[in-house]
Parts: C-alpha cells; structure tokens; sequence
C-alpha cells in the first residue's frame, strides 16, 4: 500500500511541474535557468526545483507542442535555448490552471473537514 | 513520440545551464569555483541527464514494439487455423522467390572467380549470320599483334586420352597459348602455369592440371610437378596444379601448351595452322587492358576487322568482330527463360499475398469490436496500423523462414536452368545476398499484404457505431466484401496471366515433342571415343581399326546394326563445308552444309530412312570412285524440284578435296543441333574416306541398350584395350536431355501456375463462403417467400461467376500485353494463341464455379426458420 501511495504523489508533482514551467513562460520567453529560478523565486523558495529534472519536463511539453524552443541569447549575452508558450499551451494552461484550483479546493474541503470532526 | 533532437544540442543546453546558473551565484558573491561546483551541484548528473534525454525516445519505440508483437503473437496463437494457413500461402510464395532468385544470383550476380571478371571479353567473328564464330587462327594473330586494348588469349576445347597409369581415362581439356592464364588473371596454385618458353620444339609440351584431376587420379601429391604423363599417346610434363575453383572453359580438367602461336586443328595436330584464314576451330577470350572500356575495344576490334577484310578480302564468317562480355557468352540464351520465371514467381507471390490479405480482412470483420475499443480507448488511427502491421509482418518473418526451408530443399533441380558449365564446380547456394533478398521480400510482402486491411480496418467508422453494430448485413460489411471481392479479381487475374504463360509453354513443349527427331532413338546406344594421333597416324589405320570393331560389335547376340558417325545427333556444335554443285553457279548466300561421316550402317543403325538412291556400302572405300549423301533440307536448297541422286559435288576442306563426289542418295532430314531449330542442309561423306580420329559408336540393340552396354565396350576393347570409351548414352537419353531445359521451364513455370490457380480458388471459396454466411437471414427469407434450393444455388454460384469473370477478363487482357516477353522460349505457337487463352478462361470460370458451388450448396441448405429466428 505503501508503495502504491509514493507513485501517485510522484505522478501528482510531475503533472505540478509542468503546470509551474507553462505558467512561468506566461511572462515571456525564458530558459531552462531562469525557468527553475523563477519557481523557486515566486514560491517564496518553498519549491525547489531538480534542475536535472526540468529538462525531461521541458522535452515533454515541446513534444506535446504546448511550448516552442530555440536558441537565443541571455540577458549576459550566453548563448541558451529560450522556451516559448505556444497558442496550445496557453489554453492547455488554462484549461489545467481550473482543474487544479477545482481539485485543490476538494482536496482543501475534504482535508478541513476531517481536520473539523 | 518525441521529435528528434541531436544529442549534441541537449548537452550545449545543459552546459548553458549550468553558467548561467554559475553566473548567478557569482552575482551573489560566490567565487568562480564556488559558484561552478555550486551549479553543478544543484543541476545534479548531467550525463545521466542526457542518458534520461536519449533513452526516453528510444524506450518508448521499442517498448510498443515488444508490446505490438506480443500482442500480434497471442493473436496468432489464438487462431492457428488462420495463421498456418497465411505462413504456408507466404511460404509458397516467398520459397519460390528465393530458389528462383538464387539461380539468377548464380547466374547473374555472383562473380566470376577471376579478377576483374567485368573485363574478360569473347572475342567473336560475325558474318552475315550475325552469328557468332571463332576467330581464323591468322585472323585471332592479327587481332592479338594489333590490339591495344586487349590482351587475348586462345583455346581450343578438347577431350584427351589419359594413358601411363593403370587405367586409361577420358579427360575434357584444352590446348591454350601460353597467355591464356595470364588473361583470365588466375595463378597456379602448386608449380606454375604455362610460359612462352615451355613452347620449344623437341621438349615435352607442358600441361597443367585442375585441382579435382590432381586429387582423384594423382591423390594429391605435390610430387606430380614434373611427372611425366602420356595424353592422346604423346608424353607431356606436368608443370603446375590450379587452384580448386578454376575450371575454364567448361569442365576442362587439364590444360596444355600449343604447339604453336595457335591451338592445333583436332585433325591435324602436326601441322602449324597459324597462317590459315578460311577455318575457325578455337575460341579467343581477351581482358580489357587498363584504362579501355568496353566501347573502345569494340570500336577498336571493327577497325582491325575492317582493315583485316581490306587486307585479305571477305572472310565470310568474320568480316565484323564482336566482344561479348564472358558472362554474357556463359549465361547466354538463358537469360531470357530466368527473367521469365521470375517474373512468374513475383506473380505468385502477389497472388499469395492478396491471399493473405483476404483472410486478414475476413478475420478483420470478426475483430471489429476489439478495433472499436482500442480506438475508443484512445489509440490513434497510426496506432491501429501499426499494431496490424506488426502481425503481418511477424506472418511474413514466419513464411520467410519456412520459404527458405521450401527454397532449400528445391535447389537441386533447378541447376538445369542453366547452361552446362556455368557454374563450374559451384553448387547453387542460398548465400547471405539470396537470404537479403528473402528478407526484404518477406518484409515487403508483409507490408504489402498488411498495409490494405491495416488501413480498411481501422479506417473512418472504426470510431462511430462499430460498438451498436452487430453481425447483420450492414453497410460495414458490405464495404469490406467489396474490398474482398476486388482482391479476389485481382487473383483470379494474376492467376490467369500465369495460366496463360504456363499454357503458351506446354503447347510449345507439345509441339516440340511432335517434331521427328529424323531418327529412331528407341533401343540405340551410343559411345564415343577418339584414337590418338600416336597410336593410329594414318587414315588407313584408323579405318581399319573402326572396320575390325564393327564386325566384333555386330557379332554380339542381340545387336541388330552397328556403325560410328563423326557427330551425333542433337549436339550442338559446328562441323561444317561449303560446297560445290557441278553445273550451278555459287552464290555468297548460299549455305555451308553439315559434314558428317559416317560408316554404312549409320542410317540403318540409327533408323533414319534412305529417301532416294542407296545408302553407303563396304565398297564405298578410299580407293572406289567418291560419294556422297545428302539430306532432304540439302536436296532442297541446292536441287529445287530436282532430284540430287546421280549430279556430283565438290565438299570443300575434307579429304576429298579437289574430287568431285557422285550423290547417291536422299536421307530423312535429323535434328543435328537442336529440336527447335529446323534442321539444316547436311551432307555425309563414307567413314572409310575421311577416317576421323574422334567418333561415336551407334548400336542398334534388340533388348534395352544399357544392358548392351558392357558387352560393347569389351569388343571395342577386344580390338584395342587402351582405348578409354566415355559418353555412354542411349540415344532417349540424348533426345531426352536435349529437350530438358525447356522441360523444366514448363514444368516450373506449371509448378507456380498451378499454385496461382489454388490459391485463387481458395479465395473465390474463402469470399464466397463468407457472402453466405452474412446472408444466411436474407436466403432465409428468400427461401421462406418460396425460393427454392435451386434459385439460391443459382445465386450464390452467379456471385462467384461474376466476381471471377471480371479477373479473368482483366487476366486475359494482361497476358495478352505480357505474354510477348514469352517469345523468344515459345516453339511453335504464337504469343496470343487463342486456343491457350480460350483454355485458361475455361478453366478459371470452371473452377470459379466449383469454388463458390460448395457455399452455394451450403446456403441451399439453410433452413429457413432457423435463419429467420436467429439472432
């Protein structure tokens, strides 16, 4: 049972990670860096990032054509490959921003009220 | 699925990474080492960030692959019945492909055992016959003093007596100049091969052996270099062994210098030919020097002709020069038969492939619910291919496999599709390009077969209603007999052209079997041997020798006639003169007659019948006054609506040179070279006149003529025991074998239209039998409103007709276009022979008939109430 439980936390927080990348690249263009720093930054440092771990997700998102890539340059002038939100991956954000504030709240309700009895 | 993406391009993005981040942390204060190993750090293992990248796309490809085929094989497993009968159709078709495929790959794509074996050249003289002929020797030194683009060789194929040992032997082998070796690029393998300076006079002429002669008759001993050895009377000294694979020109087992600049003539081996221009007794094979094309050769070789024909005059036979590639010269009129067939077995194995894709449609429509789940369960339409796919192909991996088996074990007869000699020592193999070749076969069979029901099934309405619908007549089925129904015509149509084409060839091989060989086969036997110049110098000796045997053979109980001619009957091969008629005047276009010779007793042993006149008689001897007979064709050409008996000829370059020969009589025209081709003018001339060293006996038995055999050889024996005798044949043995190359073309090409025509009928039945089955509830109904049974056997029959009246029409039409691919094979009948066509149509609708009668008898059968209540 034990084990049955930890899978679904890992599938729950890999489906949290790429709902964090689409909704960082809502603010413009980004790389993989500036990417996991800016979770870790507008989550009050409460999330952290695998910088190793990004990348998968990264792939998985342009595969699904949520999000385009190419190479550009940094603000420091580095050479890096810069994400952008496609017309898809917006409204999949969306569409996953509702079920996950409509999920929250049930998970939110059912926690309080057994945390009330 | 992931796109792909260069590896490279991964790292380079990760390494941007891990200085920005390094940057970062600078910017917080960290030193540049602090703030790499911090960023490194932080990013974890970046190989195995990128083994991550690479694997995720790989794994996920192989993972539904193993998942497919797993899937496709407990579909298999489930219903054997279908899957047995789809790998046998496949193996059929595939194992046909690849033993045919292996003959060509013998003959066409392997190459020869010589180096550079693209540059080897025949060297040919062509006259207006734009046939063929060997060089003259004066003409072959012209050619190989004034070329500079070849470097040739000549040959002469001879057999040789084998003597100094304990027993006497017939050996094939050839008298080559020195450079014969060195054009076909092959060096001794023990010793050396042949020199110029081997070619003194006075010393022992060298010889050289092949491999097989050198382990059989000298068991291999190196100590053979230097031997002496007696071959036809005359020793020679044994200079070198070849190595195992060389064994050029055909079945030559050993080979000997010249005597001089050219081959001695068989007649004459004493005399220096090498100024003669008017006979042509050996072969010449050139290889292109460095840096000549093949072009350049021949452009060069019509010039030295041209300026030879300046020079010396018309030489008939070779006024042009011809190269001929020495595979081209090898395979020959094989060619032509190969491709034939191979084209047949590609039909077959559309036709099985069409096949397969019938059942896989048939099973299909019972699996259409599984498909509805699958996609409504999410699997796209490329998905549903692909699963399909994957069964078709592992069907067609397990038809590959048992094809090669089938392949392997049919090998074996199909070496007679190739002329004699071409490949050597070689067997045919199934070699690593012959099972590339049934492998991509397979794999595209398995594509093709699969791909039509793969996309039919999981095509639009897989989605919407498959679920609702359920067995009756519906709009889906329908769709699916109609694609059945179109492949089954497309059957029926291959098979047709197959039919025809099989059809054209039996018709050709009856029309063959009609021809008058000109003689009576029935109880002759025959053996050949040559007595060397050694031992028999003059004529008078051999004449003696060959007088003596006859009247020992004759004395045998049971021999009926015996007698010997200078060449058999149905032997390819050329002997012939040209000839002069008293009172006619020449003309270039006139023909040179065959030349043969032959003892009295040869038209009677050998039961050809006397036409006019008489036939020869003991005192036809070299000293009574000259005759000669003629045959029919001759008769013919130079006596037209005369008769020849009485008028005198003169027969150019034989013995009677310069006499002019009374004609006493007319024979029967005989096939001398071949059933197929009418036979030409010949004339004979008494054995006792012209005494060739080389003959075959002719005996006529009362019992069965191999019996005869060993009592045969021991009279000849008898007269002269060092005499090796070869080619023991009755003479069915030589009409048969000379009729085989086409036999096993028919019986082939029969084999794989017998097979097209099977595998038809199956899916005529196969379709036919399903249409029952869908409308088991409307014959209910029929057969309840007051049909009866001959009404719906008339219906379902009519079906079936219909079906296969529009493959057979497309069929006919089809062969019609490709049956004049046929033509050079066929004898005797046209490539549209309409009794052919008319036949195959017969048969097809015929067993169209029969194929659908058993569903039709089934429907007939139906009883109504129980059709009306189901379901």
């Amino acid at each position: 049972m034990a084990t049955q439980d930890d899978k679904e936390q890992l599938a729950l927080l890999q489906g949290t990670l790429d709902l964090l990348i689409l909704r960082t690249l809502v603010f413009g263009p980004q790389h993989g860096q500036g990417i996991a720093r800016s979770i870790q930054l507008t989550s009050n440092d409460e999330l952290l990032v695998e910088h190793g771990a990004l990348y998968p997700a990264l792939q998985r998102l342009e595969a699904k054509g949520w999000i385009r890539a190419a190479w550009g340059a940094s603000e420091n002038n580095r050479k890096a490959r810069f994400y952008t939100l496609t017309k898809s991956g917006r409204s999949h954000l969306a569409d996953e921003t509702t079920r996950w504030q409509r999920l929250a709240a049930a998970i939110g309700c059912v926690l309080g009220a057994e945390g009330g009895s | 699925m992931f796109r792909r993406r260069a590896g490279n391009d991964f790292s380079a993005e990760i390494q941007a990474h891990i200085a920005l981040e390094a940057e970062r942390l600078r910017a917080d204060g960290l030193s540049q080492a602090d703030a790499e190993a911090a960023a490194r750090r932080a990013f974890g293992n970046p190989t195995a960030a990128e083994e991550r990248y690479y694997e995720s796309g790989r794994w996920m490809w192989w993972d539904q692959v193993s998942r497919d085929s797993q899937y496709a094989l407990r579909m298999l497993r489930r219903s054997p019945a279908f899957t047995v009968a789809a790998v046998l159709t496949l193996a059929l078709g595939i194992g046909a492909n690849t033993a045919i495929f292996s003959v060509i790959d013998a003959a066409l794509l392997r190459p020869l055992p010589y180096p550079q074996p693209d540059r080897l050249v025949m060297l040919y003289g062509r006259g207006q016959s734009r046939e063929n002929a060997e060089l003259s020797p004066a003409t072959y030194l012209d050619f190989h003093r004034q070329s500079r683009a070849l470097d040739l060789a000549g040959y002469r194929q001879s057999p040789f007596n084998v003597t100094g040992q304990d027993r006497p032997e017939r050996i094939a082998g050839a008298v080559v100049t020195p450079d014969f070796f060195g054009v076909l690029g092959v060096q001794a393998q023990l010793g050396r091969t042949l020199t110029p300076d081997l070619d003194r006079p006075g010393a022992a002429r060298a010889v050289v052996l092949s491999y097989a002669l050198w382990q059989r008759r000298y068991g291999g001993n190196a100590d053979v270099l230097g031997r002496q050895i007696v071959l036809d009377g005359e020793p020679r000294t044994v200079v070198g062994v070849m190595p195992r694979f060389f064994q050029y020109p055909e079945e030559s087992e050993l080979w000997t210098a010249a005597r001089f600049a050219v081959p001695e003539h068989i007649l004459r081996p004493n005399l220096d030919q090498s100024n003669i221009r008017d006979s042509h007794y050996f072969d010449t094979i050139g290889r292109l020097r460095p840096g000549f094309s093949l072009a350049q050769a021949q452009a060069e070789a019509d010039t030295i002709a041209r300026r030879l024909k300046q020079q010396y005059g018309s030489n008939e036979e070779a006024d042009n020069a011809a190269l001929v590639t020495l595979r081209d010269d090898l395979i020959g009129p094989a060619r032509p038969a190969l491709m034939i067939l191979l084209g047949a077995v590609g039909l077959l194995l559309l036709i099985a492939c069409a096949n397969v894709a019938n059942i896989l449609l048939a099973r299909g429509a019972a699996r259409q619910k599984e498909i509805a789940v699958r996609s409504a369960l999410g699997a796209g339409r490329a998905r549903l291919v692909r699963q399909f796919l994957t069964e078709s192909i592992l069907l067609a991996a397990a038809g590959g496999v048992l094809g090669v088996a089938l392949a392997y074990a049919g090998l074996h007869p199909l070496r007679a599709l190739l002329p004699e000699g071409m490949l050597g020592s070689a067997a045919l193999t199934l070699d690593p390009r012959v099972l590339a070749f049934t492998t991509l076969v397979s794999l595209a069979s398995g594509i093709l077969f699969g791909l039509f029901p793969a996309l039919h099934l999981s095509g639009a309405r897989a989605l919407d209603g498959m679920l609702k619908e359920q067995g009756r007549g519906s709009s889906g089925g329908m769709r699916a007999h109609r694609a059945r129904s179109a492949l089954v015509a497309i059957e029926v149509a291959l098979a047709a052209v197959l039919l025809v084409g099989a059809g054209l060839l039996i018709r050709s091989f009856s029309r063959l079997l009609a021809v008058s060989e000109g003689f009576q086969a029935e109880r002759v036997l025959s053996l050949r041997l040559s007595l060397p110049e050694a031992r028999y110098p003059g004529t008078a000796d051999r004449a003696r020798f060959v007088t003596r045997t006859l009247e020992s053979i004759a004395a045998l109980p049971g021999v009926g006639s015996a007698a010997v001619v200078s060449r058999l009957p149905l032997n390819p091969g050329n002997s012939t003169r040209s000839v002069d008629i008293k009172g006619r005047t020449s003309t270039p276009d006139d023909p040179a007659p065959d030349y043969l010779v032959t003892s009295p007793d040869y038209f009677r042993a050998m039961g050809i019948r006397l036409l006019r006149g008489r036939a020869f008689t003991e005192r036809d001897d070299a000293s009574a006054p000259p005759v000669v007979l003629v045959n029919q064709s001759m008769a013919r050409v130079f006596w037209p609506g005369r008769n020849p008996v009485g008028d005198f000829v003169m027969v150019g370059g034989c013995g009677n040179e310069n006499d002019w020969c009374q004609v006493v009589g007319v024979v029967e025209d005989v096939h001398q070279h071949n059933l197929d081709q009418t036979p030409r003018p010949a004339v004979y001339v008494p054995y006792a006149r012209d005494p060739w060293p080389f003959m075959v006996f002719v005996v006529r038995t009362s019992t069965e003529p191999a019996a005869a055999a060993s009592a045969v050889q021991s009279a000849i024996h008898s007269i002269d025991r060092d005499q090796p005798l070869y080619g023991v044949r009755s003479m069915e043995e030589v009409v048969s074998a000379s009729r085989s190359p086409r036999r096993v073309r028919m019986l082939l090409l029969s084999l794989f239209a017998a097979l097209a025509l099977a595998l038809a009928c199956v899916g005529i039945y196969g379709v036919m039998a399903y249409l029952v089955a869908q409308r088991a509830h409307e014959i209910g109904i029929r057969m309840a409103l007051g049909a009866d049974r001959k009404d719906v056997l008339g219906l379902i029959v009519g079906q079936g007709l219909k079906l296969s009246l529009a493959g057979v029409a497309a069929g006919l039409l089809l062969a019609a276009g490709l049956s004049r691919f046929l033509s050079t094979v066929l004898y005797g009948v046209g490539t549209t022979d309409a009794p052919t066509f008319v036949g195959v149509a017969a048969l097809l609708i015929a067993l169209a008939a029969a194929a659908s009668y058993l569903p039709a008898w089934r429907a007939s059968r139906v009883d109504p109430v129980t059709a009306l209540r189901a379901e």
